[in-house]
């Protein structure tokens, strides 16, 4: 983590050369920032992961030699202190939320201003992250439908009573402000849960892996 | 086996098979049926003093014609000699006698045979009397048989007389049957019981002309019956000359014949119909008329009768070999035997033949047998055909059912289409309306050179908003308004930030739209980015302040506030035009009211959204 007097090493990964010179450009004006590398594929990702030492992955997800996902896997794997931020296109909440659960921590969209990107990459380093509500639908949906289907206790994510009543509340269309007042919590803090619950999904999403690999028997427990 | 087979097979081997039946059946009377005793005496020579008086020897068997009808006796009296006295009960045996027989032993009255109703003596019966031995006497015994009748003119018969000692003729069941006239009683019961079976399918189906004569038929002979075993009284008013159900077979042949061409399914002519009920009133009158000459109206009810069954079995013989249809075969067996028998009987009684019975009445049974097997053969025909029309149906109705389901699969398919068609004119439209204004905006602008370089990219991000807005009401459905309102608010929540601009959302307090489709939401967001273009553009404002509620009139409230003081004239503009008619489309107003504090635009909805 940021101790705040380091500046913070940022790999970029972003396939669309003017988007990627754009938001390069944008990282590199801003002081508290050090773009360690901007990458084109995901071939160029995994090669500055395993070169040198990162504290923050903003990668685009649809590369031209694979998924932006692969690249947030090797960053947890090899950097697990090291966050991940997915630059998004509308209408992939999807994606985004597979992201999520392979280790994203906050999503960026393409337009993002300075502006933008430097509210989105200083709430994701302290600890608070966001939620559109349509990804909090989606997830709605998919914790749901997790529910049904049978699966191991581990396997749910186990979100608390709190959690489920933020992301509720989120994808009915109510506003952090909104939510905080009907919860009776600080405004503040509904990120830090989101952030929380987004811990939990990849959390959960490992333990279904294993889950997974047990019942085809590639593991044995 | 052959005959199981119902129809449209060579019909050779059933009509042989019936044939044959047919045959043996009519030459049964024929074969010697009676048990012969062992040892005894048989006397075959007798003296004869007719109902006229006059007195003549003669050879037994015997038959006795007399030219009149009505009430008369014949005695025969047979002698034989006994070289000594014999010890042991004797039996007398007659194998075949007509009209009522009682005997005497050496002028001493032997045991009245057996009465009993189902006997008809003037039919033919048989006799076995134990007699005891005093009875005999050393030397010559003289017995006395008389045979008595009352009424009709069938002639008078007594075959050979046998006399022995008891227990010399084997008794089997058959014999024993015979005895008692159980065989009538048999062909009684039967016929009562097919003739219930009769009644109660004509009676579920009444509009059936098989059924009709059948229960016709059964019913009338049956009835016919009862008088003569005595289960109702005889009230003939023809007296004595000639037994009811003579008068009544004529009637019996015409209805045998409306069977069989029913059966044979041929039309019956209307006379006879007519005929069936007109032909016993006639003879009867006839017979009170000539009340001399009962013979010939009783010959002529015959005839009528053979002629009806013989004329009945060849319509069944035609129809079995037309239709090849083995029903129609067996039902022509008992007509023709009814027929061959019939004619045998009136043989008899017109003297022209010697036989020892009469028997048409035995013939009955097997007409009701054949009508058994006939009726049980049509309801089990029926059944299959029942069961081949379900077959039938249930494979229709599933081929209709796949039909129905393939065509209602292709008319979703259509409908579907028409939405995906629709949609994308929707879509299309949704597109060109925003985006493609802003794009031709872009290209103006690009085209007067770089200095517009900041109004290039007002245009390209009003374009990206709008995309957004199309995009942000794609998933729409039903009672999502609250979450396209909020996929706003987060792409506006950003923008208004990099402006300075406060952005003071509630939607709280908003009442449930229903109606929700991706065309009128995107109307509604559409509606709100104006507004807020409009309140950035011209306020300028520096707090928008957008919050839903209940309006008047159960109208849902939208207001969009800004503390800007300018802002476009109240009415006029073309950016309030373009709300004005969404605001209609949607079936809601839109007015905007200003004082010191700003401008606020007040958006009004129905509850229930139309589509736009």
């Amino acid at each position: 983590m940021q101790d705040g007097s380091e500046p913070l090493r940022i790999v970029l990964v972003e396939d669309d050369e003017p988007i990627r010179r754009r938001l390069a450009g944008i990282i590199a004006g801003w002081p508290r920032a050090e773009l360690v590398a901007a990458c084109g594929t995901l071939a160029e990702a995994v090669a500055a992961i395993a070169a040198s030492p990162l504290d923050l992955l903003v990668t685009d997800l649809k590369l031209p030699d694979g998924n932006g996902i692969e690249a947030i896997r090797l960053l947890r794997r090899l950097r697990p202190a090291a966050e991940a931020m997915v630059i998004s296109v509308l209408t992939d909440e999807r994606s985004v939320l597979d992201a999520i659960e392979a280790g994203a921590a906050g999503y960026l969209l393409k337009d993002a201003d300075q502006l933008d990107l430097v509210e989105a990459i200083t709430d994701l380093m302290e600890g608070r992250s966001p939620i559109s509500s349509r990804i909090a639908r989606v997830l709605v949906r998919r914790l749901s439908e997790r529910a049904d289907a049978v699966a191991p206790r581990d396997a749910q994510p186990g979100l608390t009573p709190r959690e489920m009543d933020i992301l509720w509340g989120i994808a009915k269309g109510f506003t952090y402000g909104e939510l905080a007042g009907h919860l009776g919590i600080s405004r503040q803090t509904v990120p830090v849960h989101i952030r929380n619950i987004y811990r939990k999904l990849q959390a959960s999403n490992r333990s279904e892996a294993v889950f997974e690999a047990t019942r085809l028997g590639l593991i044995r427990l | 086996m052959t005959v199981a087979v119902p129809a449209r097979q060579r019909p050779l081997m059933p009509a042989l098979l019936l044939a044959l039946l047919t045959m043996v059946l009519a030459s049964l009377p024929e074969w010697e049926l009676l048990p012969t005793p062992q040892g005894g005496v048989t006397l075959t020579e007798a003296r004869l003093t007719g109902p006229d008086g006059n007195d003549e020897t003669v050879r037994l068997p015997h038959s006795l014609h007399v030219p009149w009808a009505g009430p008369a006796r014949a005695v025969y009296e047979l002698t034989f000699t006994l070289d000594q006295p014999i010890s042991g009960a004797q039996e007398l045996y007659v194998p075949a006698a007509r009209h009522s027989l009682s005997f005497s032993v050496n002028s001493r009255p032997g045991p009245e045979p057996a009465e009993s109703p189902w006997l008809q003596p003037a039919q033919g019966m048989t006799t076995l009397v134990r007699l005891p031995h005093h009875l005999f006497v050393a030397g010559e015994n003289r017995l006395r048989i008389e045979l008595a009748r009352r009424e009709g003119s069938i002639p008078f018969h007594l075959s050979a007389v046998h006399l022995g000692p008891a227990g010399s003729l084997a008794q089997t069941p058959w014999f024993s049957m015979l005895l008692a006239g159980q065989g009538r009683i048999a062909a009684f019961v039967l016929h009562a019981v097919v003739l219930v079976g009769l009644l109660t399918l004509w009676t579920a189906r009444r509009h059936d002309p098989v059924f009709r004569w059948l229960a016709l038929l059964g019913s009338t002979t049956l009835a016919a019956a009862l008088p003569e075993v005595g289960l109702v009284p005889a009230a003939a008013p023809v007296g004595p000359l000639v037994p009811l159900p003579t008068l009544l077979m004529g009637a019996f042949g015409l209805m045998a014949l409306g069977l069989a061409l029913a059966i044979a399914e041929l039309p019956r002519p209307r006379w006879l119909v007519v005929a069936t009920g007109a032909v016993p009133l006639v003879l009867l009158g006839w017979v009170l008329l000539q009340p001399e000459r009962p013979l010939l109206p009783a010959l002529v009810g015959a005839a009528i009768a053979l002629l009806g069954h013989l004329a009945g079995a060849l319509a069944l013989i035609l129809g079995f070999f037309r239709k090849r249809r083995w029903d129609m075969g067996l039902l022509a067996m008992p007509f023709l035997l009814v027929a061959w028998i019939g004619l045998r009987d009136v043989l008899v009684v017109t003297g022209l033949r010697e036989a020892p019975f009469l028997l048409s009445s035995y013939v009955r049974p097997l007409t009701m047998l054949a009508l058994v097997v006939l009726l049980m053969r049509r309801l089990a025909s029926s059944l299959d055909s029942l069961d081949a029309a379900n077959d039938v149906l249930r494979r229709r109705l599933a081929e209709q059912e796949s039909e129905l389901s393939s065509l209602h699969a292709r008319e979703r398919e259509r409908a579907a289409q028409a939405v995906r068609e629709e949609e994308r004119q929707r879509l299309t439209r949704d597109l060109h309306d925003g985006l493609s204004g802003h794009l031709i905006s872009i290209i103006a602008l690009s085209e007067r050179g770089s200095g517009e370089a900041a109004a290039v990219e007002r245009a390209a991000r009003a374009a990206l908003d709008d995309l957004r807005l199309v995009i942000n009401s794609l998933d729409i459905g039903d009672g999502d308004l609250p979450l396209a309102l909020a996929g706003f608010r987060e792409r506006l929540e950003p923008q208004l930030r990099r402006l300075g601009i406060g952005l003071d959302w509630s939607m709280d307090k908003l009442p449930g739209i229903d109606g929700v489709s991706p065309g009128n939401a995107l109307s509604v967001l559409r509606i709100l980015q104006e507004a807020v273009t409009n309140a950035i553009k011209h306020g300028p404002a520096r707090s928008i302040a957008i919050t839903g509620g209940a309006g008047p009139e159960g109208m849902v409230r939208i207001e969009i506030g800004n503390d800007g003081s300018g802002g476009p004239p109240a009415t006029g503009g073309h950016g309030l035009d373009n709300m004005r008619r969404r605001a209609r489309e949607l079936g809601g107003t839109i007015a905007l009211e200003r004082d010191e504090d700003g401008a606020r635009l007040i958006l009004l909805l129905p509850r229930h959204l139309g589509e736009v």
